[in-house]
């Protein structure tokens, strides 16, 4: 593996939220709630980028609700089964995609599927959710009992309800 | 390093985000990929507050990937130094440092901040009587009610303890002792009944010095001798005549206490001892008891050349103006001096 030194740069940078930068106190711009951090097992923030604003969201749900309320390219961080490793949501002109990076660019990420399936929001951050591939999904399934995976199309559909 | 837009504030649980990035690689979302397993490990001291115990924030993984978050929190304003190491996998380490401009608690425009991380509590309901030495047993509690048993040690000891009547007339340092089970004891003797401040300066492990403060009522007559706090920039006392430099005392940011030290025959005072590893400690509360300061001396070779013309310089800050009591402590000859001071900051 290539040494990362000494190109290595370490950039240091309060990141832009809405109210303060307080990730762990600062409320779900959308539901209030407390955005939940990440474990040890799963991540759990969801972060909205537009431009250069980071916005962090407390599920998939509120970011994509909130998302309306840009106008523009943007995308979103959801998190993943897969630690370090969220999926990507794009939405540029208009147009929503699940893409990937792939060396220097975002190329089209196929086979993601997505969990909304919470009744009372306080179960938002658990049950709305995404996932790299369908397997992934099927593992998380005990938490969600009676969940079917969704398309991007369908949890955008929910998400605009 | 940027801030946040609405900056940071003393008394509150911050977790204030960073990123790392491989400028090697770019990221067409981010500008440069984030590196995602930095193995990122903090730092937080004063530089201005030598000898403060070092505050070593947890650090978590945030959304993006080489986002981090660190979990901090600033007992008091002032400019702080976090240093960030990295170990990242299968690279070499990278330090850096960053200054931050912490402003103090009174000045956050959202109201009050949440409870604080600790709090000090006198467990066994203390009856104390005047005169009489009564032991006292003191916990320090995380928020959710856990008593704190890792300290890291401050000054050579892990508790400094300020105990003093409410008019501020009388006033003690002491140090309690510690327990297997996490408190500290000591018996106390109170001179008079009344009212009593008591402030425990604490490190819990790698999370910073905390001054904690709680009051206690001690029984018995009251003493007569209340005396109204009139401004007094010198003292005298076990030999030791000294005197606070002239000059206002401005509120919110730091300021050197500047220190002149004679003997009885006006000769500079050139040979204090180290105590509780510093050449001293100065102890500063406002009147009403609502801030308190606790200083030591800088130190280095200008601060030493300084030393040996009888001159000792602190440095404080004051969150709110008004007219505050300090007490400056020496050591000489193997005995401590205890000199009060009274002065304004507006």
């Amino acid at each position: 593996m290539r040494s990362l030194f000494p190109t290595l740069a370490l950039i240091v940078s309060s990141l832009v939220l809405p109210a303060r930068a307080l990730a762990h106190e600062v409320p779900c711009p959308l539901c209030g709630l407390k955005v939940a951090q990440a474990t040890k097992s799963q991540d759990n923030e969801v972060v909205l980028r537009f431009g250069k604003k980071r916005i962090e969201y407390r599920c998939v749900y509120c970011a994509l609700a909130d998302a309306k309320k840009y106008d523009g390219d943007l995308f979103v961080y959801a998190p993943s089964e897969t630690k370090g490793k969220p999926v990507i949501l794009s939405r540029a002109a208009g147009k929503w995609s699940v893409v990937k990076v792939d060396g220097e660019k975002l190329v089209p990420e196929e086979g993601a599927v997505f969990l909304n399936a919470f009744d009372s929001h306080k179960e938002c951050a658990a049950l709305s959710r995404a996932f790299h591939t369908q397997a992934g999904f099927e593992a998380y399934k005990p938490k969600a009992k009676g969940a079917r995976p969704l398309t991007l199309d369908e949890l955008l559909a929910k998400a605009a309800g | 390093m940027r801030v946040p837009d609405a900056g940071l504030y003393a008394g509150e649980t911050v977790d204030v985000e960073f990123r790392v990035s491989d400028t090697t690689r770019k990221d067409p979302i981010e500008g440069l990929a984030g590196v995602e397993d930095a193995n990122p490990a903090a730092t937080v001291t004063m530089p201005e507050m030598p000898g403060m115990p070092v505050q070593r924030p947890s650090i978590h993984r945030e959304g993006v990937p080489g986002d981090y978050g660190l979990e901090l929190f600033f007992p008091h304003g002032g400019t702080y130094k976090i240093g960030v190491r990295l170990a990242p996998t299968g690279g070499k380490p990278a330090y850096a440092a960053f200054n931050v401009e912490v402003k103090d608690a009174d000045a956050r425009p959202e109201g009050k901040a949440a409870a604080p991380p600790y709090r000090v509590e006198l467990l066994g309901s203390p009856n104390p009587s005047a005169g009489k030495a009564t032991p006292l047993r003191i916990a320090i509690r995380e928020r959710n009610g856990t008593i704190v048993r890792r300290f890291d040690i401050a000054h050579t000891k892990p508790m400094h303890l300020m105990v003093m009547s409410k008019d501020l007339s009388w006033f003690v340092h002491e140090h309690p002792a510690p327990q297997p089970d996490g408190t500290f004891t000591i018996d106390q003797t109170f001179p008079a009944g009344g009212d009593y401040r008591i402030f425990a300066d604490v490190a819990p492990k790698d999370k910073g010095s905390q001054v904690l403060g709680t009051s206690l009522r001690v029984g018995g007559p009251m003493s007569n001798r209340v005396v109204p706090l009139k401004p007094s920039r010198r003292a005298t006392s076990g030999g030791i005549v000294a005197t606070l430099a002239d000059g206002p005392l401005p509120v919110g940011r730091s300021v050197p206490l500047a220190f002149r030290l004679h003997d009885t025959q006006g000769r500079p005072v050139t040979d204090l001892q180290p105590y509780l590893g510093a050449n001293g400690h100065l102890m500063i509360v406002l009147q009403d008891g609502s801030a308190f300061v606790h200083s030591h001396p800088a130190d280095g070779a200008a601060a030493q050349a300084r030393l040996q013309k009888g001159e000792v310089d602190f440095n404080a800050r004051f969150p709110r103006a008004g007219t505050y009591k300090a007490w400056a402590q020496f050591q000489r000859r193997g005995q401590v001096v205890t000199l009060p001071f009274v002065f304004r900051v507006d």
